[in-house]
């Protein structure tokens, strides 16, 4: 694989102030919705984000979406650091697929100005231009021409979600950020817009960047796995490394928990105590030392920092600290 | 033989001012005491409908039950009035819902909310009530439960949310529960939690399940039987182990083809062409043609019966009147 770096994370924290009070507000917490992420993007693969709801993920992908303002750390994006004010040749190269295509897309724009939108903001192209970078992106994605003067009310969501895919590829991106695009549409469909991601990752050898809380669904898409948890990555290994050698016991329990589609071959799950906590009072330790089976003393107390175990296997856990030396 | 839930040829449409959509458009079924029957189908299959229907859950102002029978300990559900099926729903029969947050009331406290469920169906003091409450929390492994007694809902996170829906459920020691995806709003940790807790309760006090779910993956932790639904017919039914091992109806295979292992790596996934249409009445058409690989013109013309098949699965498919004819001769 081309080790061409594409983006660059590091030391990435975003806390949200907790108020108090109407006129003289107080700060009286924070939640650490990400706290101290690194990793690297590389060129033509892509990244598979996984966690449960409030890990992190979505605040994570919106940072780098330049949609939300860190707190710290840099992201580096082709070789140049970006926030929220990069500037308009950076922010093109990287586009969006968001979760509910019945949301992310304007009920007042037909097809062609919610497709073209891109093109208008950041070119000068005439409407024949425009023309002949649209068709080809339209048949690519799997929408019909004649669905151009249609309003999004008319689609199914597939079919929209469809469309936000080639809103997001018409200005060919660099890296394309997918936040939880097929967890709003049924099996069928969702095995459809899976099979079209694939298709265009080919066709356009794009970078992607995948969210999603679904294992299956990581596994199917992915070629490395970031597992994160309580705003902090756990683990970062490439899609075969991480599901046939799962060191961190959370990555483990995660996968023990998702049900299989085969009564003969329900594997014995690793029960989880507790819930996940607030990241209000995050745990001072390791933020799974709570639920954790294997939890030893100094998890509660330290935090586990990113290890290097074998190739491009990373993970944050105190059981595999001895002997490893530490990196990134 | 006598089961505790038999549905026979129900049909519920909905109205709009264009056409009149068959949600559920002839569905039969049967239920043993304390089985696990998975209803499974995707968005619009009318796999909710059917639960409504029987419980009487459904907005007369769009929706009417136009036929059928629904046995429930061998008194017909659909024939009754509202004041006799209020007797039996939240009683005998209950539900558990999809988002717990909507389910419950903001407004009153965990006590009340269970306690309710006893005072409305039975004469018991308060200090009764709240007594069971307490063991009713600790049924569904509720920490310190009677201090939660006193909290309000938000107060909860939606996992434990889902068991206090699951213990209001309870509380009368229904002979039936209906879940209605039950785990679909949760985390696939907690969700394991609650599934796991269902069949527990399931092994200990007895009650049958119908689950509702799209989740494959779900339907095969947790039950005997499965229905597959689809434009508001039955189109497979079998025991969990036949159907998942081998599925007659090429939409039960499209579906289990397309699901996204995490055991193995597929290159591609299976897809099932096309999207789910709305269908309006009469129906005189197998509703799956469309997206069908191997249709034929007979599909067309005559919508197929749920043929019988050796394996003692049911098939709503043409394909499979070859295979009944055999176990006829």
């Amino acid at each position: 694989m081309n080790r061409d770096i594409i983006l660059s994370v590091s030391g990435l924290k975003k806390y949200f102030p907790v108020r108090r009070g109407l006129i003289l507000q107080k700060t009286v917490g924070q939640v650490k919705a990400v706290d101290d992420v690194s990793f690297q993007v590389y060129r033509g693969e892509t990244l598979g984000i996984i966690g449960e709801s409030g890990c992190g993920k979505t605040t994570l992908a919106r940072m780098i979406m330049g949609l939300e303002k860190q707190t710290e750390g840099e992201i580096t994006f082709l070789g140049k650091k970006i926030d929220t004010e990069m500037p308009a040749d950076l922010r093109k190269k990287i586009q969006m697929v968001f979760q509910d295509p019945y949301s992310s897309l304007d009920p007042r724009m037909n097809i062609r100005r919610i497709i073209e939108e891109p093109l208008r903001v950041h070119t000068k192209l005439s409407a024949n231009e425009k023309r002949q970078i649209l068709l080809p992106l339209l048949k690519n994605v799997g929408i019909d021409e004649n669905a151009l003067q249609k309003y999004p009310h008319e689609f199914s969501g597939g079919q929209r979600q469809r469309i936000g895919i080639a809103r997001a590829l018409i200005l060919q991106p660099e890296l394309l950020l997918c936040d939880e695009p097929v967890s709003a549409l049924d099996v069928s469909i969702q095995a459809q817009i899976l099979n079209l991601f694939k298709d265009l990752e080919e066709t356009y050898h794009l970078t992607m960047i995948f969210v999603s809380h679904d294992m299956s669904v990581i596994r199917h898409i992915s070629d490395r796995i970031i597992v994160m948890y309580l705003g902090q990555i756990m683990e970062i290994a490439p899609k075969k490394e991480l599901f046939d050698h799962t060191l961190h016991p959370y990555s483990q329990a995660l996968m023990s928990a998702i049900p299989v589609a085969d009564p003969e071959r329900q594997r014995a799950r690793i029960p989880l105590k507790g819930e996940i906590p607030s990241p209000l009072n995050a745990p001072p330790g390791c933020p799974f030392s709570g639920r954790c089976a294997k939890a030893k003393e100094i998890c509660h107390c330290q935090k586990p920092g990113l290890r290097h175990t074998s190739a491009q296997h990373y993970v944050a856990c105190h059981l595999f600290a001895e002997g490893c030396e530490e990196t990134l | 033989m006598n089961y505790l839930l038999e549905v026979d040829n129900l049909r519920t449409y909905y109205y709009s001012k264009k056409r009149i959509v068959p949600a559920v458009d002839g569905v039969s079924f049967h239920l043993e005491k304390g089985e696990v029957l998975g209803l499974v189908g995707e968005s619009g299959c009318g796999k909710s409908t059917v639960v409504r229907a029987i419980t009487g859950l459904i907005d007369p102002t769009y929706a009417r039950v136009e036929e059928g029978t629904a046995l429930f300990c061998d008194a017909d559900l659909l024939k009754m009035k509202e004041k006799e099926l209020s007797k039996i729903r939240g009683k005998e029969i209950s539900m558990v819902f999809q988002n717990p947050l909507s389910a419950l009331n903001p407004v009153y406290t965990i006590g009340n909310q269970l306690t309710e469920a006893l005072t409305t169906h039975f004469s018991v003091s308060r200090k009764e009530a709240q007594d069971r409450a307490v063991e009713l929390l600790r049924l569904v492994h509720i920490p310190s439960p009677e201090t939660r007694l006193k909290e309000y809902p938000h107060q909860l996170s939606g996992g434990m949310q889902q068991r206090v829906l699951i213990a209001i459920a309870l509380a009368c020691n229904p002979q039936l529960v209906i879940a209605d995806e039950p785990t679909t709003a949760l985390d696939v940790t907690i969700q394991a939690q609650i599934l796991d807790l269902l069949k527990e309760l399931r092994s200990r006090l007895g009650m049958a399940i119908i689950l509702i779910t799209h989740n494959m993956g779900v339907v095969a932790a947790m039950c005997d039987r499965m229905l597959v639904m689809y434009g508001g017919v039955v189109v497979e039914e079998g025991s969990c182990r036949t159907v998942f091992a081998s599925p007659s109806h090429p939409y039960t295979k499209g579906l289990l083809a397309s699901i996204p292992s995490v055991t193995e790596d597929r290159q591609r996934l299976y897809s099932i062409k096309g999207q789910v249409p709305v269908f309006s009445v009469p129906v005189s058409q197998c509703r799956f043609l469309d997206r069908c690989e191997s249709c034929t013109e007979r599909c067309r013309k005559e919508e197929p019966p749920l043929f019988s098949l050796p394996n003692g699965s049911k098939c709503r498919c043409w394909l499979m009147e070859e295979r009944q004819g055999k176990e006829n001769d």
